[in-house]
């Protein structure tokens, strides 16, 4: 093996010399460079010539008491700070991977809700209902659907490009909404819209039509199998960094309509799709907060009667 | 006359029928209308109609549901829905009409005289219907051509083949079926773990292919002895389906 020459040894030998050692053999070496060194860590016995005759010098060369020579702390240094960079670089490409996918997420969810809005079963009962009109000649019915469902479909249009609308432009689409589907069901409905009084609707903003699909709920599942007229009331409250959106009606009850749904094996794939997609965004909204956005309930007499459903939906809107 | 009744839940549905039937269709005599699966069952058994107009959606049940009260069913029937992907596939299936809503007069007015130049009932075709509508499949298929309607097992087409905006199926018999639709419509309805689209104007039952040539460009050799073309496009996806089978 071989061995680094040190200053040290260059100081042995000098003290050598000074004993009267051949000055060619210093001149050989300088510090750095290497030496021949023996597995016992001896270097080969040198014979120096001096006024005394021939002087074998035996040099012994020992180990530091550190474990690492220079070379080594070097590579630890460079073995370190490659580690360094290596997790740094995976965690920031961890970080940014992460981040797309959330916004693939997010941007699949905007495309999904743009669908659920576009809601094909609304507009092609909307167009039905137009056909309906003209067949049976009640023009003035027509003109009237016709314009409000042109409003409708233009205001879709627009707030799929936006993200976020105002909530005077929501309850805007809302109330376009809930009009045409009262004329479809022939007035069998009444509905209300109330924001409280502390909210400036021009000041709130959120994505579009987040309650659509509990509207249309309301509609279809309260309100279809009850004889008396209809009462479905959508409030609006503020409650801290949330925008809180009540949904009532007096209809035969969420469970009661399941069921009944369940028993004639109606398929209920699309509402349960649209909801799915609501809590979803909802949770987008509030920076991936996963509490229960939408809570659906009964609402019951003390008797136990069921007098319509419930539907709160917490929208983060600060 | 044609004998016929509408059953749908929603009185508009209804109401624009009834229109369309008294201004483009002089031959049909609207007997009754119902509005849901019982209503319907009820007027059908009293009535003994020629035709009914079904709706598949209703608030008691399905169109398809009535269908299967009714035994043996000795009416045509023409579907009318919104909005329903599964259920249009099984039509296209059964070649049962249907219309799509809002209703194209011009379609109704073909359906109607469709019925009224046919001599057989429905019967046939409802069943395939009901058999795909449970299972979502059908090991039938049915065939309508100028000279009726033919019911054909799958596993005994052959090979499909394009005549412009017709269809030949050419089956084990050594029949040839010639049916007035594109070939896409059975490319969509075909189960394709069966079926394989090898050229624009052919698709192939794997089932009854021989062997693969590769002069020539390629070319698939049947069972009875027909050539079909692949396309160089589909070449390795048919080779990869030939021998994962």
């Amino acid at each position: 093996m071989e061995r680094r020459i040190s200053e040290a040894l260059i100081i042995c030998f000098s003290l050598l010399a000074n004993a009267g050692t051949s000055f060619a053999l210093l001149g050989q070496y300088t510090a750095g460079d290497t030496i021949a060194v023996s597995a016992e860590g001896e270097i080969t016995p040198l014979t120096i010539q001096t006024e005394n005759g021939p002087l074998d010098i035996h040099i012994k060369v020992e180990e530091p008491p550190g474990i690492l020579d220079e070379t080594g702390v070097w590579i630890l240094i460079s073995v370190i700070a490659v580690a360094i960079i290596y997790f740094a670089f995976r965690f920031f490409l961890n970080r940014s991977r992460k981040n797309a996918v959330l916004e693939a997420k997010l941007a699949h969810l905007e495309r999904s809700a743009l669908q659920a809005q576009m809601n094909p079963h609304f507009i092609f009962n909307s167009l039905n209902s137009i056909q309906s009109y003209i067949a049976n000649e009640e023009n003035e019915k027509a003109n009237r659907f016709l314009a409000k469902f042109s409003r409708l479909v233009r205001s879709m249009l627009n707030h799929a490009r936006s993200q976020k609308i105002t909530l005077e432009d929501e309850i805007e689409s809302l109330r376009l909404y809930m009009e045409l589907e009262k004329m479809r069901f022939k007035d069998k409905f009444d509905f209300d819209i109330v924001i409280d009084e502390d909210i400036d609707p021009t000041d709130i903003i959120l994505p579009p039509l987040l309650i659509q699909p509990y509207l249309e709920n309301a509609i279809i599942h309260g309100l279809a199998q009850t004889r008396s007229q209809g009462q479905i009331r959508l409030y609006y409250i503020m409650d801290g960094k949330y925008l809180l959106a009540t949904v009532t009606d007096n209809g035969i009850g969420y469970e009661t309509s399941k069921r009944l749904k369940q028993q004639q094996g109606v398929k209920t794939l699309h509402k349960s799709v649209g909801m799915t997609i609501t809590q979803k965004r909802l949770e987008m909204l509030d920076e991936g907060n996963t509490d229960k956005k939408v809570t659906i309930q009964e609402v019951k007499d003390r008797q136990g009667e069921v007098l319509g459903t419930k539907v709160d939906v917490k929208i983060r809107v600060s | 006359m044609i004998k016929t009744i509408i059953v749908d839940d929603e009185e508009d549905a209804r109401g624009t029928l009834r229109a369309f039937l008294r201004m483009y269709c002089p031959s049909v005599e609207l007997i009754d209308e119902a509005s849901g699966v019982q209503d319907g069952y009820r007027k059908i058994m009293a009535g003994e109609p020629d035709l009914v107009l079904l709706d598949i959606q209703m608030e008691d049940g399905t169109g398809f549901d009535l269908l299967e009260k009714v035994r043996n069913p000795k009416f045509q029937v023409i579907f009318c829905t919104a909005f329903d992907e599964f259920a249009i596939k099984a039509f296209k299936y059964s070649a049962i009409d249907y219309l799509l809503k809002p209703i194209d007069p011009d379609e109704l007015i073909e359906s109607v005289s469709k019925v009224k130049n046919s001599q057989e009932s429905g019967e046939q075709r409802i069943d395939n219907l009901l058999e795909f509508k449970k299972s979502g499949k059908s090991d039938r298929i049915t065939l309508s051509s100028q000279e009726g309607f033919t019911v054909v097992k799958l596993e005994n087409i052959i090979r499909l083949e394009s005549d412009s905006n017709y269809t030949n199926f050419f089956l084990t018999t050594g029949e040839r079926i010639l049916v007035p639709k594109s070939m896409k419509e059975f490319e969509g309805i075909l189960p394709d773990e069966q079926f394989f689209r090898t050229h624009q104007s052919h698709i192939v039952n794997m089932e009854h292919v021989k062997k693969y040539m590769k002069e020539d460009g390629g070319y698939i050799l049947m069972d009875d002895g027909s050539e079909v073309l692949v396309a160089r496009r589909r070449k390795e996806e048919f080779l990869s389906f030939l021998t994962g089978q």
